[in-house]
């Protein structure tokens, strides 16, 4: 099967103000099929934003491709670049700063179709927003008069207002309460089987993650350290990351365990050998000193951890 | 409602003269050693309410009581509040970057705090400003109260303004969103260390939009819809059978962690009233699915069972 989107190798390094390296994304490889919904998991500074970054071609990798239906994006030129940019949509968390509140929401609406020089109409734009749940008469008011929720319905349609191949979603929903948050999650998951669109979930909310997700990677300091069907993951995680971090979500009925100890180590000077075993609470001698690779481990599963958990 | 309630609010109401009704009919007891949540979505009052108990609500009416340990809050001089936080209730925010001076260490803004309260001389408020660090988990408490705010991890300065916050032995701890900013492990450690000081320390009133923080740190809990405390009770006892339709659904829209898969969440539709645009009536009845004529009428705060509940079908 031939992947709609993938990463060989991808790394990206950022030099800070006093000379540090920072290595944001390391040796990150990464496929996603067609219509398939992949979620990036992990806490902050973790890299994932900046993945999905170098997905989207916002950013070059310093190492490696990304390879978005067949072409190279570091060998596009801006031309081509801009004409993929319409296959190829970005859904961010704060929907307040996306639009611009001067204009009305029909005219935010119109400007990918401005842009990439594609037709519209009045009543083109008036099904998009019945598409995601909006009523026709926000067509000419401002962004000011939508609330958080309809906001963030707003933000989607305009993402899939070119019917992309793929959406990246930058926390699409944490920024909502609860009873929104439902809406919108309900709300991709339909656009997503209706369009045959392909997603990329950002987020750290395991519990969003297994609603809205068929495959997730987790990621720790830069790297995979586990992917997998997102069911098949959360109910038995290999790595004792991801074992922690489902642990660590507050959950009603179920007591709170011993929680990991310490904080994620600096991205400036990652720990040698295995990322997480400065804090792992099975690490062996061998995780300071080899750092274990991303390998296959049956039913679709990877793992990067010389003692996986036994299932 | 025991005697030994250290705090409690009867049918609080806040008008603010613009925005309008934002508080409207608080009731919550907390007796000491208990953990209480107060739940609700953004604009419910949560904070607001926090903020009234320290007498730090916006500008605005303020009607019904507010019982602290047999005094009423609510008329309380400046001077009387002065004497009050910090030294009897105190509390600490979602972002503990804001709540620290930046161009002060840790250690001496905590100490200053202590010594505004305390007869203490400089030295003996330091040695407590070390042991409240230690007692926090703070690593390494010496170095740590020599730091700068911007040196430490999300973490380490929410530990160290949970810190700041007991430093006077207060009775109540107001916690608004305190683990809302952190990472899910952080969050765990931070929720360990508020149930072991509900238990050690101080009576806790934990201010939190997510029900799973409830679950796992409260003893009770008070829901807030509208400005409205429309269901409270022990958390066991609203977990597993909440009666007020928005607790039902409000439980219900959060996605599960495990078990089946649902292909949709329910969903609660519509959204809470605008402060100047409230029903008379209940206040969830717009997007209720039992709403009936009886819904018309504000419905009465009653017991029914170890919950007390405002709703009319269970008049």
């Amino acid at each position: 099967m031939t992947m709609l989107l993938q990463a060989n190798e991808l790394a990206r390094t950022y030099t800070v103000g006093s000379g540090g390296k920072l290595r944001a994304v390391d040796d990150v490889s990464l496929a996603l099929a067609r219509g398939e919904a992949l979620a990036l998991v992990g806490e902050s500074g973790c890299g994932k934003s900046t993945l999905g970054r170098l997905l989207m071609g916002f950013d070059r990798p310093d190492r490696g491709q990304v390879i978005f239906e067949g072409q190279d994006l570091a060998t596009l030129s801006t031309k081509a670049m801009r004409v993929l940019r319409g296959r190829l949509q970005m859904v961010f968390q704060d929907s307040g700063s996306a639009f611009n509140p001067r204009w009305t929401i029909g005219q935010a609406l119109a400007e990918p179709f401005r842009i990439h020089k594609r037709p519209w109409s009045r009543q083109s734009l008036t099904a998009l927003l019945e598409r995601v749940g909006l009523s026709p008469a926000f067509y000419d008011r401002y962004p000011a008069a939508l609330s958080g929720g309809q906001r963030q319905r707003l933000n989607i349609a305009r993402a899939i207002a070119l019917a992309p191949q793929l959406i990246v979603a930058d926390e699409p929903v944490s920024a909502l309460d609860v009873s929104v948050q439902a809406q919108i999650i309900n709300l991709l998951r339909d656009l997503q089987a209706d369009l045959d669109l392909a997603c990329l979930f950002i987020s750290h909310d395991l519990a969003v993650v297994r609603q809205i997700a068929d495959r997730m990677a987790v990621m720790y300091l830069g790297g995979i350290v586990e992917e997998g069907e997102t069911l098949s993951v959360l109910a038995v995680p290999f790595h004792p990351y991801t074992r922690a971090l489902v642990d660590a979500v507050p959950q009603p009925g179920k007591p709170l365990g011993a929680p990991l100890q310490g904080d994620v180590p600096s991205p400036l000077s990652p720990p040698p050998g295995c990322r997480f075993h400065t804090r792992c609470p099975i690490a062996q001698p061998r995780c300071a000193a080899e750092r274990p690779a991303l390998i296959h481990v049956g039913d679709g599963r990877k793992v990067a951890c010389h003692y996986p958990l036994a299932s | 409602m025991g005697s030994k309630a250290l705090l409690s609010l009867r049918d609080l109401r806040l008008e603010h003269p613009r925005a309008g009704v934002l508080l409207d009919g608080v009731s919550l007891t907390l007796e000491r050693g208990q953990i209480l949540g107060v739940v609700g979505e953004s604009g419910s009052g949560k904070s607001l309410t926090g903020l009234s108990v320290l007498g730090l609500h916006p500008a605005g009416r303020l009607t019904g009581t507010m019982m602290f340990d047999g005094q009423d809050l609510t008329h309380f001089t400046a001077r009387e509040w002065q004497g009050f936080r910090g030294r009897r209730a105190a509390m600490i925010f979602q972002d503990p970057m804001s709540a620290f001076l930046p161009v002060r260490r840790i250690g001496a803004q905590i100490e200053e705090q202590i010594r505004l309260h305390l007869p203490l001389s400089r030295r003996e408020a330091r040695a407590r400003v070390v042991s409240l660090l230690g007692r926090m988990g703070v690593p390494s408490p010496e170095r740590t109260a020599e730091r700068y705010p911007h040196e430490l991890s999300g973490g380490l300065r929410q530990r160290a303004m949970i810190a700041m916050a007991l430093s006077c032995d207060p009775e109540l701890l107001i916690a608004d969103e305190p683990t809302t900013a952190l990472d899910v492990t952080v969050q765990a450690q931070i929720l360990v260390l508020l149930r072991e000081i509900g238990a050690r320390d101080a009576s806790v009133m934990l201010i939190t939009h997510d029900m799973g923080v409830v679950a796992q740190s409260c003893t009770h809990v008070a829901v807030l819809y509208a400005g409205v405390v429309i269901e409270s009770g022990p958390v066991e006892a609203i977990l597993k059978t909440p009666l007020h339709p928005y607790t039902q659904a409000l439980l219900r829209a959060i996605p599960p962690l495990s078990g089946p898969r649902p292909d949709r969440l329910p969903v609660i539709e519509g959204a809470p009233p605008a402060p100047n645009a409230r029903p008379s009536g209940c206040v969830f009845a717009p997007r209720c699915a039992s709403v009936e004529a009886r819904c018309q009428m504000r419905p009465v705060f009653r017991s029914r069972g170890n919950h007390q509940v405002a709703c009319v079908l269970y008049a």
